[in-house]
């Protein structure tokens, strides 16, 4: 029997004034052709890394909100059957106190697949189980627009010196967020060569949360992409920029001067003979 | 006089043979749903080729916009982002037979994810328990042959001489070659094993969106001649969320 199963929306974005009590509608949907019991629940986390990768271990429940499902007939935590193709909406419920500090709180809504009986005991081996998670990013402030500060707080360029045909040059760099509120990446990643534009690439709006830091992708058909330059170049000093912090590779001809000595090793070798 | 009474029984004539206006009108013993146009036709339609979504007959569709707001007008907009996360594994019954004493036993299943636009995943894994019998007896957690994998660092294990439980996850492509897409920083390869944790580790991610990325979960276990004889149980819950 397999687990099959989506959810949908896979993230929520909010903000709300404290003492605010929201709702927001999912649907899970059991693709599989068996009754599955499934639960509904909400824990918090924290980001890890800088790839947008989250931890639950260690953090602790905050106690401004309460979560409930408006479902009349389900609480969170209570089993309930998906029927073979059933798509389920579940309303989940998000009440803050009007103690909410301002700033931001990060929560996974999950749909746990519950075991619902016990586990096959004529031989060793045991029950997979499958859990899906749809993030709620809560912004809890007075204002529409909370303030938020990005910073580009470095720029890694790899290789720093290259030739004029090979290899590509990876562009990596950290977006810091120190404000209480999470923000979006934007901008461009420009790039120059003796003072004109060469390339300008836009970034990926990656989602930077309060407090922390976040690697850069750029955006092609609206999907986040490594940032990368594909030879050939110039040779000469070139400049990546990104919002207002910069960074220099090196572009060198080693390979016309590899060829140059190859050539001119060749035609001496055979002045060499021709002398002979 | 006459043309005016020709006119009036012609605009009584349609009144009485026209067909009904047939607005979209539901009812249950719960709810009333009255639709706000006269839609022909819509929905997704699919054909080897081509994908087709439409709505035929709606009021005013269309994007919207001024100064603070956007609307977007029109059921065509419920297909416009792919905002959900999907998660399979083929087979929930991880059977290790009938154990024998140095003689590792094995058992497979596959699970696939597809993310939403714009957004990498992780999958983690976790048990209930050690496998136990009904006594509380359990295979001890694997520490792989040279005693140096945990729960976040997977090593080889293929000694027959060492005992314990553990898993190994490998990406594979459609075919079910090993590509070692989205596991490589993780496990290293395919005899790289370690032992489940009771809190989530990361066992697969990707930082960019996916279609159907699968990965070949292998369970393994071995037994020294002391281990109690019996059917050892474990739950093991895989946990997938989308990257923020």
């Amino acid at each position: 029997m397999p687990f099959n199963t989506t959810l949908k929306p896979a993230q929520v974005e909010l903000i709300a004034r404290p003492g605010i009590t929201l709702t927001q509608a999912y649907n899970v949907i059991n693709n599989s052709s068996s009754p599955l019991v499934v639960s509904a629940s909400v824990l918090p986390w924290q980001p890890r890394g800088t790839d947008g990768a989250v931890s639950y271990e260690g953090v602790p429940t905050s106690p401004d909100f309460e979560f409930s499902l408006a479902n009349s007939d389900l609480r969170l935590n209570q089993s309930f059957v998906l029927r073979p193709s059933e798509n389920r909406q579940l309303v989940l419920k998000i009440k803050s106190t009007s103690a909410t500090p301002q700033g931001d709180n990060y929560f996974t809504f999950f749909i746990n697949q519950d075991l619902g009986g016990q586990l096959n005991s004529d031989s060793t081996g045991g029950q997979a189980t499958g859990r899906l998670g749809s993030h709620l990013l809560i912004s809890t402030s007075n204002t529409e627009n909370p303030p938020s500060t990005l910073k580009t707080t470095s720029i890694k360029l790899s290789p720093r010196f290259t030739d004029i045909f090979f290899p590509r040059v990876s562009i990596n760099g950290i977006i810091s967020n120190e404000s209480d509120y999470f923000a979006k990446t934007t901008g461009k990643i420009t790039v120059t060569h003796r003072g004109q534009v060469v390339t300008q690439t836009e970034l990926f709006p990656h989602n930077v949360l309060a407090h922390s830091d976040r690697s850069l992708a750029c955006l092609s058909n609206n999907d986040p992409v490594p940032c990368v330059l594909h030879p050939p170049f110039w040779p000469g000093v070139y400049t990546v920029t990104i919002n207002n912090q910069s960074a220099n590779f090196y572009v060198l001809p080693f390979s016309l001067i590899i060829f140059g000595i190859f050539v001119g090793s060749f035609i001496y070798s055979l002045i060499r003979k021709t002398q002979k | 006089m006459k043309k005016i009474s020709f006119l009036i029984l012609v605009i009584v004539y349609l009144f009485l043979v026209s067909p009904k206006a047939l607005a979209q009108h539901f009812t249950s013993a719960s709810y009333i749903i009255d639709w706000g146009n006269f839609n022909i036709t819509s929905g997704k339609k699919v054909s080897t080729n081509y994908s087709l979504t439409d709505t035929v007959g709606q009021n005013a569709p269309g994007p919207y916009q001024s100064a603070g707001y956007k609307v977007k007008s029109g059921f065509q907009y419920i297909y416009e982002t792919f905002n959900q996360l999907s998660f399979v594994i083929d087979n929930l019954d991880i059977n290790l037979g009938t154990l024998t004493a140095g003689v590792a036993s094995t058992a497979t299943n596959i699970i696939t994810i597809s993310t939403p636009s714009g957004h990498g995943y992780q999958i983690l894994t976790q048990y209930n328990h050690p496998l136990a019998l009904t006594s509380g007896t359990t295979i001890p957690d694997t520490r792989c042959d040279l005693g140096n994998c945990t729960t976040t660092s997977a090593k080889t294990w293929t000694s027959a001489s060492i005992y314990g439980f553990g898993y190994n996850v490998i990406g594979i492509n459609t075919s079910g070659v090993a590509t070692n897409i989205g596991t490589s920083g993780y496990f290293g390869s395919s005899t790289a094993y370690r032992p489940f944790s009771s809190t989530g580790k990361v066992a697969m991610s990707e930082t960019v969106p996916v279609q159907n990325h699968s990965a070949r979960v292998s369970y393994k276990t071995n037994i020294s001649t002391t281990q109690a004889a019996g059917s050892y149980q474990s739950a093991i819950i895989f946990t997938a969320v989308p990257n923020y």
